[in-house]
Parts: structure tokens; sequence; C-alpha cells
């Protein structure tokens, strides 16, 4: 009897592959300088206050779509939808029954805008208001503005030529910064969504457990949720942080089995969930956590639909969603 | 050497040295330096259709090698059965003329009538030689075969195929490839064991394996679940004897068992348990205890049933290890971990055939 070489060969050729595209379809020459050039374009942003301490900020982009995010109590909840308009001073917006907008941006003071020594062309930054008329209300009026004149900038620029010269990126953030991080993901697909599509709804938790000694004692571990909706005209992205000690995320089975958790996050969170290793070497995540989105319903944040992954410094571990199930 | 295993890797090799150059476009232009001979053969197959549930095919290999292969594949589960009988044939496979005896099995007597043109094998142009030809058409003459205790039966007096004729290439490349090792008839039937593709890639968090190797004949089994993947083992047999001077090899593979099919003691629990029971065509189940840690036992009624034999898979003459990890602590999974075999007894005897 013999050990099959077929798989790891495999496994072996896929990566030789990989390594043969990388090294080909990569860039020639890695500690070159990068030139990037963009533009010419413009985006028009106002910032204002809305209703019940939330602040709104819009802008419309050069690329025909129109952004409005609503910021406050810890949750950023993101409205986008594609006009198709060149950028001009006109700005409309229709975002349905959540609200219009039609603005039409009046200069008071224009000033050149630096573009950095690494860059090449002309950028400007105008300031003065936006006027007309605009109304924009969240689900269940948890946040609204309505103005008809409202300070305002406008950014523009020519074509601009930027070199990089910095090599990699660097990573974003120090990675002993964090000891565990936790993910769990439920996303639906359109029926007839290719291997590359985007989800139609991704509801994302996140547990970041931070450095041992990271201060303050109250704030080690960061709890994020996410919704994002991309059906229909108008994608919505919902987020929400909130900092917790320590004693919300447990390890029930330290030593052995480090990749079970038991998470119990602050408010708007409620509930709790666990994260076990089953007999079968499977895992399950379950419990009653939801988190409350402002200006929707508590929604429920484990099952099967749920596929889930833990990491610490050493390895991850991962659970698959289970497509067929209905989940919460 | 396999002829086609030269030309393909002549073949990927070629492909290395045609991509350098496009991959690179500052560089200069490669040189191929070395000149990769791939040497004449012949290769056949005859396709004897499906006989009591199994497809039934007979390939052959330059030299002499002819090998019986009877499968079947079942989607649910992602299962294949298989059982190999290895022959060395007379005659001349260049010329279309084959006899092969498979023992107890049975005979083939054929002759090889292409029907239309051969097509060529355009896959290596920028080689020396001329280019391999596929031929397709009927094998013609006496088929007799019969599977143990009549699991599958084949008479025929005519059966479709093909012969591949791979003439002498030279290929130039840049870099000599390691070109895989001569295999012999025993090493072409012997059944391969040690994980799926998915196995391999994610790795295992946890795994079982047995060996028998008593009674002239080698029994294995493993069974592994790959990190990520959803409840239900992924479980795999084997088996290799010779009958007579004809090697035969029998494999079993489930790659998605029922939920429940591999169940283990947590990593790092003492005493360390595991039961199998995996299903159809495997039956029974067995447990694995360690009752110390240099102590263990793989015992119950499990067994598996290969096309044209059924045999224990548990019991004292078996040899057994169980792995069972966490990732977070031992990332690279079970295949990284050394082996504790323990337990195989003295003792004689075989399974049951049929």
């Amino acid at each position: 009897m013999r050990v099959r070489s077929t798989p790891r060969s495999i496994a072996g050729g896929l990566i030789a592959v990989a390594l043969l595209a990388v090294v080909f379809l990569g860039p020639t020459n890695a500690r070159a300088a990068e030139t990037f050039s963009f533009g010419p374009g413009a985006t028009t942003f106002a910032r204002l206050q809305a209703t019940h301490g939330y602040r709104v900020n819009f802008s419309e982009t050069e690329e025909g779509y129109f952004f409005v995010r609503v910021k406050g109590h810890g949750s950023t909840t993101d409205f986008a939808t594609k006009t198709g308009r060149k950028a001009g001073d006109h700005l409309v917006a229709n975002f349905g029954s959540r609200g219009r907008f039609d603005l039409r941006f009046v200069a008071t003071a224009t000033e050149p805008l630096p573009v950095g020594s690494e860059c090449e062309g002309k950028a400007s930054y105008a300031t003065g208001y936006l006027v007309g008329g605009a109304h924009f209300r969240t689900e269940r009026g948890f946040a609204q503005i309505r103005v008809h004149r409202v300070p305002a900038a406008r950014e523009s620029w020519s074509r601009l030529t930027c070199e990089f010269t910095g090599g990699e990126l660097p990573p974003p953030g120090h990675p002993k910064e964090k000891r565990t991080t936790f993910e769990a993901v439920a996303a639906t697909y359109a029926k007839d969504a290719g291997l590359f599509a985007a989800p139609e709804r991704s509801l994302t938790f996140r547990a970041t457990q931070f450095f041992r000694h990271a201060k303050p004692a109250d704030h080690r571990v960061d709890y994020l949720a996410e919704l994002q909706e991309n059906a229909g005209r108008i994608t919505v992205h919902r987020k929400l942080l909130v900092a917790a000690p320590e004693r919300s995320l447990l390890f029930p089975g330290i030593p052995n089995l480090p990749e079970e958790v038991a998470v119990k996050p602050p408010a708007p969170f409620t509930g709790s969930a666990e994260l076990l290793r089953t007999p079968e070497s499977t895992f399950t995540w379950t419990g009653d956590l939801a988190v409350t989105f402002p200006g929707l319903d508590p929604v429920r944040l484990t099952g099967p639909r749920f596929s889930a992954r833990i990491c610490n410094h050493k390895g991850c571990a991962s659970r698959g969603a289970e497509s067929d199930a209905s989940g919460s | 050497m396999n002829a086609w295993a030269r030309l393909l890797a002549a073949a990927g090799a070629v492909l290395v040295v045609l991509a350098i150059p496009a991959g690179a476009s500052a560089a200069p232009k490669a040189h191929p330096r070395h000149v990769e001979v791939v040497p004449p053969a012949v290769q056949g197959a005859v396709n004897l259709g499906k006989h009591g549930g199994y497809r039934v095919s007979v390939a052959f290999r330059d030299p002499d090698v002819a090998i019986l292969t009877v499968s079947r594949f079942e989607a649910a589960r992602l299962g294949e059965e298989e059982t190999k009988y290895g022959a060395h044939f007379r005659g001349s496979l260049a010329g279309g003329r084959v006899r092969a005896d498979f023992g107890a099995i049975g005979s083939i007597d054929l002759r090889f009538h292409r029907q239309g043109p051969a097509e060529k094998v355009e896959l290596l142009k920028e080689c020396d030689g001329k280019l391999p030809l596929f031929e397709t058409g009927r094998w013609v003459g006496k088929v007799s075969l019969r599977g143990e205790g009549g699991y599958f039966a084949v008479s025929t007096g005519s059966a479709a195929g093909e012969v591949d004729r791979v003439f002498r290439l030279s290929c130039p490349v840049k870099h000599p490839v390691p070109l895989p090792a001569h295999e012999s008839l025993r090493e072409q039937v012997e059944p391969e064991t040690g994980g799926s593709l998915i196995s391999a890639i994610l790795g295992t968090v946890s795994s079982l394996e047995a060996v028998d190797t008593e009674g002239g004949r080698v029994v294995a089994l493993r069974a592994a679940h790959a990190d990520g993947t959803g409840p239900g083992a992924e479980v795999e047999a084997g088996a290799f004897e010779y009958q007579g001077r004809m090697p035969v090899g029998r494999t079993v593979q489930i790659l998605k068992a029922g939920a429940g099919s591999l169940v283990t003691s947590p990593p790092g629990d003492h005493p360390a348990t595991a039961t199998l029971k995996p299903g159809a065509p495997f039956s029974g189940e067995a447990s694995y205890l360690a009752t110390s840690p240099a102590v263990h036992s793989w015992t119950g009624t499990l067994a598996v049933r290969f096309p044209g034999l059924t045999v224990p898979l548990a019991g004292p003459r078996f040899s057994s290890t169980l792995c069972v990890v966490s990732t977070l602590v031992k990332p690279e999974g079970c295949e990284y971990q050394p082996p504790d075999w323990q337990g195989a007894e003295e003792s004689t005897g075989t399974g049951e055939q049929g």
C-alpha cells in the first residue's frame, strides 16, 4: 500500500503555478517607483447636524455616485446610489422614500490645494454653499435632515500623476496588538450570481482581542457588526463598533481547545454566543446574540448560515456556512 | 519509463520556457540549453461498458502492462469503489494485438481495428519528430472476464477502444525536468491512500488510520476530517494482494460520509477515544480507545465491501493511530504529527471473498 502522493503533488503544482503567476503577472520590478495617473475630477461634499445627535455627510463623486453617511452613537450607516451623472455644480440624487437631493453649489472662495511632492498636477479647494432643497430620513427616522442652504466644499483636480516610492504599503496596525480575532459572516447571494459576485446581503460579527496590556483595560476587546445590503438601486452599509473589557470574551476550552470562544458584548448587542468544537471536529456557532442597528429590528448573529473563523498568533480554525439552513 | 509521463513532463518544461520570455519582457530571451528526448511508446484502452453496476475497462501500457479496472462512482457521497487486476500481456501493442491472462478472473485476446483517420496530438510543436497519434476504433477477438463471486461478468467479441502512439521526440528545454520514476506492474495496481485534495489543501484536524499487513494481504483504512468542512468525514480503505502472480488492488473512497461518521474525543483529552461508522459500502462500526499513552486498541465490527472482496477493518490484527489537533495549537494539522502506530498482534487468515 502506498501513501498517495497525487493530492500533495497537485497542491504543490497549484502553489507552483500560483508562484509562477505572481512572478510573471506581477509588477516587473517591485522595488522601483510606481506611477499612477487619475482625474481630472471633482467631489462636492457637505456636513451637517441631523436629529437625535447624529451627523450627516453627503457627497457626489466624479464617477456618478452619491453617498450619504449618517454617523453617531457608535454607529455608521452609509447609503449610496449611482446617479450616472457627471459631477458638476448641480447635485441631484434620488433615494426614494428615504429622500432626495437637488442642490446647486455656489462658491464663495477658491484656493489652490497642494497635491503633495509625489504628484504632478493642479488641484483646488472651493468653499461656499449648496442651495436648493434636500431632505433625507433614515429608517424609522432615527436621523433626518431638511435643508435649503448648507455650507459645503468642492475639491477639484486636473489630471494628477503621482509616484509611489515607498515600497510595500505598511501593514494596518502592528500584528502584536491583536491577540485573537473572531469573525462570523452570513452572506446571501442572488440565485443566478456568478462565482465572484458580491453578496446581496452580508452580515458580519467580529470580535478583536487586543494585546494583554493594551490600555484602557475596559477597551481590550472591540466588537463590530456590519450589515451590507447591495440589492436594488441603493446600497446600504451599516456598521456598529463598541469596546468592552476582556471579561466579555471568554475561552472556555483553554488550554486544549483555544478555538472555543464565548462572547457577551455590550449594548447595542444583546445576548451571548459560543463557538464550540463538536466531537466531529466541526464547529457550532450558537446562542441568542443579536445586534440592533439604528432604525432596524434586532438582527440575530448566530446560526448555521454563519461561517466562522477564529485566529490567534499561531493559526486559525474555521467552519463553513451551511447554505441550505435558514439561520435566523 | 512511461512515455506519456515523459511527454507531459517535456510539455511542462517547454511551456515554462515559453512563458518566461512573455512574463519578463525586459529580460533577454531565454535560450533552451537542454534537449528532452521523449522515447517512442504506445498505450491503449478497451472500454467494456457497464456490468453488474460497475464500469469495466482494460488499459495497456508499454512495454507489456495490462490493467483491468472495475469501478463505480456514487455522486451523492462523492464515493468511488475500484478494483484493479494487473497482468503482463503478450503480443504487440504497436501492432494492435494483445493477449492477457488475468488468472481466475479470465482473459482477453484482442486485435485493434482503427476506425477513421488517426488524430494528430498537436501538443508540442516546438519539438522535433513526428507528432503523437490518437487512434479510435474497436478491439475485436475474445473477452471473458468474471469477478470474484460474479460481481461483474463480461463476455464479448468486440469493444470500443483506442490506441495512442508517441514517436521519438526531441524537445528543447531550458532546464532538465525531473521525470517520474518507472512504475512496476505492482506499483500501477497498488491502491494509494493518504487523503483527498481537500485534505491536502486545508489540512486535517482529526484522522484515524488502521493497517493490517498480515496473511499476504495489506488492508488499510483512513478516516479524516478536513479543517473548516462540515459534518461527515472522508473515509477510504485499500487492499492489496497477489492472486497467484496477479497483483490485485482495491480501493473504496467516500469523500463525504454521513454526519457523525467519525467522532473523537477533543484534543488533549485522556483517554483518547474515537468511533468510526461510515455507512455503505462500509458496515458496522469500530472504536479506538487509548487506555494509556502507550496502549490503545482498535476494535469492533467495522468492515468494507470492495468490489469483489469484503474484509474486516478492525480487530487485534490492525495497527492503528489517532490524531486530533487544535489548529490554534498545531496549525500544521494532523499531516505533520508523528503517527503513534500500535496494536497489531500475530495471527493468520484472510477475509471473505464475494
